[in-house]
């Protein structure tokens, strides 16, 4: 699936979530042993889900434009769901899954574009019937939205995904063996990765908004952390009956926009290991000491973060 | 050692359309970088196969003109012995007409007269490969015998052609001609020459 040759870094900009644009620079070549160094880091305000071209001229002016441009998109811009994998030769994937999602009336399939990637058990589960993630754009969609930003100058090689963003930051914090779960929020809800040896096996995404947990009082806020505890402690299960090869013994919670207390929740009333997430762990942000010091702009920057970390060699 | 990690790229077609681009661009790339390679072999070949051609002709022209140098030199060695020869064979004649000169001084006398007419009408006379060996004055200038040798019998003929021209003034005739194969003088030029000994009176 992946194309592009380049173990420089990335520039990502992260346009579509919520009312600001967010983009980061990093550089993963860097000498083994050390981390992926974040060059430069920026938010601007943005009036809705597209932006316009002068805030994007804005914001890449603050990036290292030497290095190629990545682009993540909100969760409503696309679609990610779970297949069985069909089995055909890698170069028939593609055409397989289309005809797949088209007997499955999924809509007009020639106006999609489509990408995969696979749900690795070969080595644990040989028997198992083998899955794999499809994500689905539409096509027409994608192609204004990359006029656009062509018209601000940006020609991005790569657009991704937000859980596979999270998955490489879940990815870069593992241990030998593990299974990990990586909770993080952002304005519109509470998103789950579970990863085992980099590699993406399950995700979940929990939608209450930022505001109305900050809206609800102590009581209404706990039920809420409940509720987010409990979809985390089912997905635990399922890890544990699907994919009994990676236990899920430790959950990292990612920097909140605001401190609402859900990690303080988690770590109380889990009977797993709960940490929160410090980025100084898988990045350098000597460069960028504003991000070092704001859990709200690591919050924000979460994700092209971990979209950045694509070509980065992660430490086993 | 953890296994790769998949990523995706919702750009792939694009991207594939950009790989091919690339693909052809770095196709056309390759082919023009080997064909200006290829032609600078060629054309380094080619300037090679012209010096060697070059050098072939240079080599050729300075042979031409050595040959040429050794050929003159050839002609000339072959005018100079040529001259030579002669010169060899009409040394003889002029000591012969030396001592001829000397001899008539000391006999003749006060008679030298009679004598020098014939002689000069005869010493305005030359034919190559002729010479004299005896000339003979007698009845007070009227009579005049020659003898001598020739390279060939024509040299001979024309001699006494023109030597009766100039004798003419005098009123001398040479009016018979003995010609034999003169065997001093095929000794000299070599067997089979045409040498003749000649008796003009």
């Amino acid at each position: 699936m992946e194309f592009s040759v380049n173990n420089k870094g990335w520039t990502v900009i992260d346009c579509c979530d919520g009312p600001s644009l967010c983009a980061v620079s990093l550089k993963t070549a860097v000498r083994t042993g050390e981390r992926p160094q974040v060059l430069s880091v920026a938010e601007q305000a943005s009036q809705g889900p597209d932006p316009d071209a002068a805030a994007l001229r804005d914001l890449m002016g603050q990036m290292d434009r030497s290095l190629p441009v990545l682009m993540t998109l909100a969760r409503t811009q696309y679609r990610l769901r779970v297949m069985p994998e069909p089995a055909v030769p890698q170069r028939e994937m593609l055409a397989s899954l289309r005809w797949s999602l088209s007997t499955e009336g999924d809509g007009p399939l020639d106006d999609i574009d489509l990408a995969w990637m696979r749900i690795p058990t070969d080595d644990q589960l040989p028997s198992r019937p083998k899955q794999l993630y499809a994500v689905m754009i539409a096509k027409a969609w994608l192609t204004a939205r990359l006029g656009a930003w062509r018209q601000a100058g940006v020609r991005p090689k790569v657009v991704d995904i937000r859980e596979t963003a999270l998955r490489n930051i879940a990815g870069a914090l593992e241990r030998p063996g593990e299974g990990l779960a990586l909770i993080s929020a952002d304005t519109e809800g509470v998103g789950m990765v579970f990863t085992h040896q980099g590699s993406l096996y399950l995700d979940r995404y929990i939608e209450q908004p930022l505001a109305e947990l900050r809206a609800a009082d102590p009581a209404t806020r706990v039920q809420l952390h409940e509720r987010i505890a409990l979809q985390l402690m089912r997905s635990i299960d399922v890890i544990g009956r699907s994919y009994p090869f990676m236990p899920v013994t430790r959950v990292v919670v990612a920097p909140a926009p605001e401190a609402l207390g859900l990690l303080e929740f988690l770590s109380t009333h889990l009977p797993l290991t709960v940490e929160p997430l410090d980025l100084n762990q898988v990045f350098d942000l000597t460069k960028v000491p504003a991000l070092a010091q704001s859990p709200a702009l690591q919050a924000r920057c979460l994700v092209p973060l971990g979209a950045a970390l694509r070509s980065a060699k992660v430490a086993t | 050692m953890r296994p790769p990690v998949t990523h995706i790229n919702l750009l792939q077609r694009t991207a594939a359309a950009h790989t091919v681009s690339w693909a052809l661009a770095i196709s056309l790339a390759l082919t023009v970088i080997g064909t200006v390679v290829h032609g600078r072999q060629l054309r380094s070949q080619a300037q090679e196969a012209i010096r060697q051609r070059d050098d072939v002709a240079q080599q050729l022209k300075q042979l031409q003109s050595r040959l040429a140098i050794q050929s003159g030199e050839q002609a000339k060695s072959a005018a100079a012995l040529a001259l030579r020869k002669e010169a060899d064979v009409l040394q003889p004649q002029a000591q012969v007409a030396q001592a001829l000169i000397d001899v008539v001084r000391n006999a003749e006398g006060g008679r030298t007269d009679e004598f020098a007419r014939p002689l000069a009408a005869m010493t305005g006379l030359n034919e190559p490969g002729l010479w004299l060996t005896a000339l003979t004055v007698s009845a007070g200038g009227k009579r005049l015998e020659l003898q001598g040798e020739a390279s060939n019998g024509a040299s001979v003929l024309r001699f006494a052609r023109r030597a009766n021209e100039s004798l003419q003034p005098l009123t001398l005739r040479l009016d018979s001609l003995e010609l034999q194969p003169a065997a001093a003088a095929a000794a000299a030029s070599g067997a089979g020459t045409g040498a003749v000994s000649f008796h003009l009176h």
